[in-house]
């Protein structure tokens, strides 16, 4: 296994607000790591530093993809997404007014060319790109049974399948390390087991390494190999599972401390 | 369905429609029943039409409010003026269309690269502001004719042309729409955090439907020019562009056919209240605020007409009725 991510000593001040500091990491080709913490940890802010939704104050994030290494930092998020990171929103942003086709097609935008002159024309070559981007994003449909969707607006899919029809056009990016943001927000417990297999069965077919937050300890503890604990900003542990369950620094940020 | 075959059909049945919406104005002015005074009306309608189109691709598809339209008509009407004059021919006015949508281009490209940052209001008044450069540089320059404006621009632009031309702008932008451009654009409006995320150059694709919608702003400024002969910077104010966003409004913001539709009905709408004076301009707003009240989406939503759709719906009954 080789090193994907390296992310250095990343800070993020707002304004006087530290809310990540100082945090190094590092995420392993077809691994599946977990980041957790209380609320206000900062672990949505890491993703956003991560995939350039917002820039870092200092540090450095640098990918060793399949095509040689990256410092991702400075970058805008549509080159990182580009480069094989993609994500899911904590409050799904999904295209609402669009239908579930749309969805996934935009998704693989980057991935075609197409010029301007056939495009306006309707060349052969149009139709075949198109019928070639559909075929494909059939298929992915089909793997998260959403294929009697399409046409549905986004805005119209049941609250559970909005999250499911996130993961599947963060797939259509071909990524190479997938950031799940609470994907089970909201979930009943057969949904969130449903996702667990889901995601178990993502990894396995794409092969692709993904970073996951995740509020839903037992779920945590069933797919990560690795935890990343966060609290205030700062990694506070970092382990396999069952070493972040008997560290007393993590049961002291979640629980409290015990009263003698 | 998505194949070049399937698709030859419904393709074909357009260029019918196309056709025969031609043979049929023609018929009609032959046989007398369309006058001089409504083939003008005719000719309004179609210039209208093609800066609608494109002000509904920026504002509708992609989510940008611009206010600026009419400046990027000026910058076509006076290539026209201007080149006509010396280049006295068809070739020069098709030139000069072609000279009017590159100018266009540069000018879109250096109001859009700083402004298309903004959002909203502040967009809104960013472009005014910038067509308002547009009508005042128009306004102080030699060449152009000053205040004054420029008469006796040669007649090169008559119905049929207007009316290709329409067909031909509309084919751009609808192809456009349906198109992996059109649907980055409209992620754009959708969400931009999103849309990035999904490896969208948001910079990018805003701009590609501004510069589209500027470009076709600059043909229908090119047609006007040429049929009516004479222009003024006057022409080009904020009236002539808050009077292109009514029709995308009234017709449905995201409704290419309700572009088409607001334009018909407001155009003879203001043929027919001429009679009525100054009670006009009254009666038009009225009209204007009772759809808004009653439809605040516009006459047709984001609704689209199809024939493939149209197509299928016919087959499916037939084939509950066998």
């Amino acid at each position: 296994m080789s090193t994907l991510l390296k992310v250095d000593n990343v800070v993020k001040n707002f304004s006087g607000l530290t809310a990540v500091s100082n945090v190094s990491m590092y995420l392993d080709t077809n691994e599946l790591v977990a980041l957790i913490g209380p609320n206000g940890a900062g672990k949505t802010t890491l993703f956003n530093l991560l995939t350039g939704v917002i820039p870092v104050s200092s540090g450095s994030i640098v990918l060793n993809g399949d095509n040689g290494t990256y410092p991702l930092n400075g970058k805008p998020a549509y080159k990182i997404a580009k480069m094989g990171l993609s994500r899911t929103f904590q409050n799904i942003r999904l295209f609402k007014e669009l239908t579930v086709m749309d969805n996934v097609l935009i998704a693989m935008t980057s991935k075609v060319k197409e010029s301007f002159i056939p495009t306006i024309f309707r060349f052969p070559s149009y139709y075949k790109t198109e019928a070639k981007l559909t075929e494909k994003a059939k298929q992915l449909l089909e793997i998260f049974e959403l294929e009697n969707d399409v046409d549905v607006l986004a805005k119209n899919l049941p609250y559970g399948t909005q999250r499911k029809l996130e993961i599947v056009r963060a797939l259509a990016t071909e990524p190479q390390i997938l950031f799940l943001d609470e994907p089970a927000a909201g979930m009943n417990p057969e949904e969130k087991a449903e996702l667990t297999q889901l995601i178990i069965k993502v990894q396995r077919k794409f092969h692709i390494t993904i970073l996951l937050i995740e509020h839903d300890m037992s779920l945590v503890m069933n797919l990560a190999q690795r935890i990343y604990v966060l609290d205030h900003g700062s990694l506070l542990a970092k382990g396999t599972p069952e070493e972040i369950q008997s560290n007393p620094a993590v049961i002291k940020a979640y629980l409290g401390e015990e009263v003698d | 369905m998505i194949g070049l075959k399937a698709n030859l059909k419904y393709n074909v049945i357009w260029l019918i429609m196309m056709i025969a919406g031609f043979y049929l104005i023609n018929t009609l002015i032959l046989t007398g029943v369309i006058d001089s005074f409504i083939a003008n009306m005719l000719v309004t309608i179609g210039i209208n039409i093609i800066l609608a189109t494109g002000l509904n691709l920026i504002i509708g598809f992609a989510g940008q409010f611009s206010l600026g339209h009419a400046g990027f008509m000026a910058i076509g009407a006076y290539a026209t003026a201007i080149m006509t004059q010396t280049a006295n021919s068809p070739a020069g006015f098709y030139a000069s269309i072609f000279v009017g949508i590159i100018v266009s281009i540069i000018a879109a490209l250096i109001v859009g690269i700083p402004t298309l940052r903004l959002r909203g209001d502040y967009l809104a008044i960013a472009t005014m502001g910038a067509s308002e450069i547009i009508r005042i540089i128009i306004n102080n320059l030699k060449i152009t004719g000053g205040a004054a404006g420029m008469f006796n621009i040669p007649q090169f632009a008559d119905w049929p042309t207007v009316y290709i031309m329409v067909c031909l702008t509309t084919i751009i932008i609808v192809n456009f729409i349906h198109s992996r451009a059109g649907r980055a654009v409209k992620s754009v409006r959708e969400d931009e955090i999103a849309a990035e995320a999904m490896g969208i150059d948001i910079t990018k694709w805003k701009l590609a439907a501004f510069v589209l919608g500027a470009s076709t702003a600059a043909v229908a400024g090119s047609l006007h020019a040429s049929y009516l002969q004479t222009i003024a910077p006057n022409d080009f104010g904020i009236m002539e562009s808050i009077s292109i966003l009514i029709i995308v409004v009234l017709g449905g913001v995201g409704s290419i056919t309700g572009t088409f539709v607001a334009a018909v009905v407001l155009g003879v709408l203001d043929t027919v209240l001429q009679n009525f004076g100054t009670l006009r301009m009254v009666i038009y707003a009225l009209a204007l605020i009772l759809i808004m009240i009653f439809k605040p989406s516009g006459l047709l939503g984001t609704w689209e007409f199809s024939v493939k759709r149209l197509f299928n719906r016919s087959k499916r009954k037939e084939r509950v009725e066998s």
